[in-house]
């Protein structure tokens, strides 16, 4: 992809790649299906209790 | 004493306990076979060839002075190219670490020279145990020495293929999304994926905090056993050390199968992921044959393995990206282009989707233990389909997520690889077991009463 979209260059600009060029762009584009793809994929059934994994411990006996 | 190359590390520790085997000699030969083989499956980043003779003749004078350590006393292993062995580079198999010298043995490095190993070299891995198989790097991929064509596995390629080549009898791996058991699917290994916590993560380069593990690739599940033994145990250094009791896992290696009740996970490779048909036929065969050596075998079902990959990546991804973020916007061209693709998407994921996915996986962890509370282990597929060629980037991208490993880093628990057959052209075939948290012994069980059983590990690889 040798001319990017400006949807696809403000989507680089946004988190600070501003050193894409040449294949970047189609890798980038293909980064931000996976995103989609992965953050859509996760379940749906949490509850406002359910706690995550590895919470922060103030210490041994916490 | 011919063969030497093929000699497993119970084999070659028992001769060489006894002064039948001189460490010297041992190494002398894998150095030549090395040298002989591996430029076609470009395994090793660097052989440390003049460190390993002098360490093998430490060995051979301590052993004949009446000090022998242990089994793995006088056994040549290999380090993945992200464990540092101090005095030597780590480059992750990338230029953004071309000149980073260890100073410091990680702990699982440490372990290994107090337990007396001859440290032989360091291996291929993906780049930052995430992007391969890679052209565009200073060091080409490791080859599949079953097909030096396709495709060894990965991220743990060069541990991989060397072990199964006769180069070294064990080699570390990382196990981050599977990577130490894809190369044990992939080149007829045992490869295990510990409990995290288990094994020390310091001095290895990161990719996912929260899922980082180190695990050992052999070719026997007894050897395995014995590398684990050896590296296993509470670290201060890695904030994550589960402080487990020290465990000798080759204790209940030989207590056989009978009676434990052991879960089939089908839905896996049938449902949810449509494996290669003698894939999925190893797989019923291996809990055939567990059934027949007198274990109870049941279906199960688990979540669906979609949901398990998708908390895998939001969570692998994130915690991958805050450590590659600096470089990826400072000097994107020095990755290798799978590296660059498989590490953007974490620019772009969400806080609250991390926050999420650590909800998931605590919730997944918990329904799992509940199901273990029936079972000893599990039983399922590892890979969907045997080996594809190296260099097919369509086929690589298609496969890179088939797979069945991703559950247990998820959810934290161990899982073994062990080889469960051959398809219709000489490719491996493997089957995955997984147990209880911190219950490696079972698991262990399990594989080598099925390997001793099947022997489909005593095969090696067209490489001669």
């Amino acid at each position: 992809m040798s001319n990017p979209s400006d949807a696809l260059k403000a989507e680089a600009e946004a988190v600070g790649l501003h050193k894409l060029e040449g294949r970047h762009w189609d890798e980038l584009q293909k980064a931000l299906d996976a995103k989609q793809k992965h953050t859509r994929g996760m379940p749906d059934d949490l509850t406002i209790w359910d706690e995550p994994a590895h919470v922060y411990r103030a210490g041994d006996e916490a | 004493m011919t063969d030497l190359h093929y000699l497993s590390i119970s084999e070659a520790g028992a001769l060489i306990a006894k002064g039948d085997l001189s460490p010297v000699e041992y190494v002398e030969a894998l150095l030549a076979r090395i040298e002989k083989i591996d430029p076609k499956l470009d395994t090793f980043l660097v052989v440390a060839g003049e460190q390993a003779r002098a360490d093998a003749k430490a060995a051979e004078a301590e052993i004949s002075g009446g000090n022998y350590r242990g089994p793995m006393h006088g056994i040549p292993y290999g380090l993945k190219d992200i464990i540092d062995y101090a005095g030597l580079k780590t480059t992750a198999h990338s230029k953004l670490l071309k000149d980073n010298v260890a100073e410091t043995d990680a702990t699982t490095t440490a372990k290994l020279k107090a337990a007396g190993g001859i440290f032989m070299g360091k291996m291929a891995t993906h780049e930052f145990a995430i992007g391969g198989p890679s052209f565009d790097l200073p060091w080409p991929p490791a080859r599949n020495p079953w097909n030096t064509d396709r495709h060894p596995g990965g991220s743990s390629s060069g541990s991989g293929a060397a072990v199964a080549a006769g180069l070294l009898p064990g080699a570390l791996g990382s196990d981050t999304g599977g990577s130490v058991r894809h190369p044990a699917s992939m080149c007829n290994l045992a490869g295990i994926k510990p409990t995290y916590g288990r094994v020390s993560r310091a001095g290895v380069v990161p990719l996912s905090f929260s899922l980082d593990n180190v695990g050992p690739l052999t070719r026997t599940v007894a050897d395995n056993a014995i590398m684990l033994t050896a590296i296993s145990g509470h670290d201060p250094r890695d904030p994550a050390s589960a402080r487990a009791e020290a465990v000798d896992f080759t204790a209940d290696l030989d207590k056989g199968v009978k009676g434990l009740r052991i879960g089939l996970v089908r839905q896996f490779y049938t449902k949810d992921l449509d494996a290669q048909p003698e894939m999925a036929a190893s797989v019923d065969g291996a809990a055939e044959i567990l059934r027949e050596l007198g274990a109870v075998v049941e279906e199960v079902s688990m979540a669906p393995l979609s949901e398990y990959a998708a908390v895998n990546r939001v969570i692998l991804l994130s915690e991958a990206y805050a450590i590659h973020e600096k470089w990826l916007q400072e000097k994107p061209g020095d990755y290798a282009h799978f590296t660059r693709e498989r590490l953007m998407p974490g620019a772009f994921i969400r806080a609250t989707h991390y926050v999420q996915a650590m909800r998931h996986r605590e919730k997944m962890k918990n329904t799992f233990d509940e199901l273990m509370r029936t079972y000893d282990a599990i039983i399922t597929t590892s890979s969907m389909q045997v080996a594809c060629h190296i260099d097919d980037e369509p086929e690589l991208e298609r496969t890179y997520s088939r797979q069945s490993r991703t559950p247990f880093n998820v959810i934290g628990n161990p899982a073994l690889v062990v080889p469960s057959g051959f398809d219709g052209e000489n490719m491996p075939l493997s089957v995955q077991f997984a147990g209880r948290a911190f219950d490696e012994a079972t698991v262990y069980r399990v594989g080598h009463a099925y390997e001793q059983a099947t022997k489909f590990h005593e095969q090696h690889p067209p490489v001669d």
